[in-house]
């Protein structure tokens, strides 16, 4: 939880629900940034420039 | 997926309960009173991850850890007067009732808290859901007792 940015003193107030819940989401939030990022080195290495140009307007 | 109230703050997702016309507000407990809690009352941990026997135990230490419990999740953590109201004014099935709506509004699921197991399983799709049933069952097990 610290590590991923709440303050020490917050985190020591919030129930075990509330660090259970932001943990969870902050893993599927780390997950979707690794899906992402995993897509665009996959195209990089295809060497690609069109498909390349694509991905980033996209974002 | 957790739900709003799962990540709101305690008094947000607060709840009142009606005993016999009083109306008390009761939150979830914080992981700093969490940790004074198991503290003061060491088989309590264990009691509510249904690792420690009924038997053998002692009844008185863990009303008065439940006390303990219904303090914190009435707002009056560690205030002995308190603690000692509702073991003395509150009836078996009102202690029970206030005890397990403390424990599913602080704990995420059928493990006790991310400060005792690391694992990241998903949580109980409601917050408290079904890993709260489990740790009221187990606690009325052990009340039962």
């Amino acid at each position: 939880m610290i590590a991923w940015g709440h303050p020490p003193a917050e985190v020591w107030r919030y129930t075990p629900r509330q660090i259970r819940n932001f943990i969870f989401i902050a893993n599927k939030r780390r997950q979707a940034e690794r899906r992402l990022l995993l897509h665009d080195n996959a195209l990089a290495a295809r060497g690609d420039p069109k498909a390349l140009a694509k991905a980033v307007r996209e974002e | 997926m957790p739900s709003l109230l799962d990540i709101a703050p305690p008094e947000i997702s607060a709840v009142e309960i009606d005993i016999r016309g009083t109306v008390l507000r009761v939150a979830g407990i914080a992981a700093i009173d969490w940790a004074v809690l198991y503290g003061r009352f060491p088989e309590l941990r264990k009691i509510m991850l249904g690792e420690e026997s009924s038997e053998g135990r002692d009844r008185l230490r863990f009303l008065a850890a439940q006390s303990a419990v219904i303090a914190a999740g009435t707002g009056h953590p560690g205030d002995a007067d308190i603690e000692r109201a509702s073991l003395t004014v509150l009836t078996f099935d009102e202690r029970q009732q206030l005890f397990d709506q403390v424990i599913s509004l602080s704990l995420p699921g059928d493990v006790l808290s991310p400060l005792l197991d690391a694992s990241l399983a998903a949580p109980a799709a409601n917050g408290a859901g079904r890993a709260t049933r489990v740790s009221a069952t187990r606690s009325q097990k052990a009340l039962s007792s």
